[in-house]
């Protein structure tokens, strides 16, 4: 599998997973090394003053040496507030500007609030933020995201943490036919095969992270994502046969011993 | 005297730098960010960097999220 090239790094792994829900950071971990993920998301978040400094905190598991840490601006609702996380983010990262940029419409559908999040970019790329931006899978959207200059569009596969899978796979694969920069769904994969599905779309990667979390066996089905991208992605460049209607025998004609 | 810490009060003593907060809090200057009245201040000025009574003072750090 080619590798996949995010901000001039390249990455074995194009399944991204994000750390949150987990029942502790021991699992969080185990997770991510079972996914083969190489990029993990991150949330910037006040400190939780008063607990004790031996307690190890999420970087300490997951060392920025090893893994590319994204942080994420989930949970703001404005370009302003995003913004602002952001240069929180690259300040605790000790200058890296490679961020998720994700502006949320209301809090029921978590859906990206596109007007707030065009204005992020906008200024987030002039302050020199390289940006993978969570969006609709509207495809002139993703085109304006992609014009202002962000790395990576993330369209979404359905609503946040819904596990619904793909809802519209044909405005996927305009987004991805008139991407110039890597198209990963982030949002809503379920299972497995909306995984697999992602990927023999033609897409570029995928990012998940309640999928994994939540599941009954969060570190197997971290390793059947790690199959299901893999898989997918050879599947899609193998091409796959057309749909017919009617049958087609696998075994020849001749020689059948009953004829 | 008194600043915000994260949304609480919290008393110090006067003319306290971040550097003695932080000191004061136990936090290790690792993987964080400070921002005193929504300005961030850079890990070099903790030391010279003093604190006034009323600011509000974030300390700011990466957790699990998606």
């Amino acid at each position: 599998m080619p590798k996949l090239i995010i901000n001039n790094k390249s990455y074995n792994s194009r399944l991204i997973v994000g750390t949150g829900k987990y029942k502790d950071l021991s699992e969080t971990k185990e997770a991510i090394l079972n996914s083969g993920a190489e990029m993990v998301t991150v949330a910037i978040r006040r400190m939780n003053i008063g607990q004790d400094k031996n307690l190890p905190s999420l970087l300490d598991y997951l060392d920025p040496k090893i893994f590319t840490i994204l942080p994420n601006t989930a949970g703001c609702y404005n370009a302003k507030d995003a913004i602002r996380t952001c240069h929180l983010a690259a300040e605790i990262l000790e200058g890296e500007k490679l961020v998720k940029l994700e502006v949320l419409g209301d809090d029921k559908t978590l859906y990206p609030n596109v007007t707030e999040t065009l204005k992020a970019a906008e200024q987030l790329v002039k302050d020199d933020f390289k940006i993978m931006v969570y969006t609709t899978d509207d495809h002139i959207v993703a085109k304006e995201l992609e014009n202002i200059g962000c790395i990576s569009i993330m369209p979404l596969a359905s609503p946040i943490g819904s596990g619904l899978g793909i809802q519209n796979e044909y405005n996927l694969l305009t987004i991805k036919e008139n991407s110039n920069v890597p198209v990963i769904v982030d949002a809503g994969v379920g299972t497995a095969s909306d995984a697999s599905k992602v990927m023999e779309l033609g897409c570029d990667g995928v990012l998940m992270n309640t999928a994994i979390a939540c599941a009954k066996d969060p570190l197997l089905m971290a390793k059947a994502m790690k199959k299901a991208v893999e898989s997918g992605y050879d599947a899609y460049h193998a091409g796959r046969i057309p749909k017919k209607y009617h049958a087609s025998a696998s075994s020849p004609k001749e020689g059948n011993v009953c004829d | 005297m008194k600043i915000i810490l994260n949304k609480n009060i919290q008393t110090i003593p006067d003319s306290s730098s971040i550097e003695d907060l932080l000191c004061h809090l136990n936090i290790e200057v690792k993987y964080i960010a400070i921002e005193v009245n929504e300005m961030i201040v850079p890990k070099s000025e903790y030391n010279i960097f003093n604190l006034k009574d009323n600011d509000v003072v974030e300390i700011i750090n990466a957790v699990g999220g998606g």
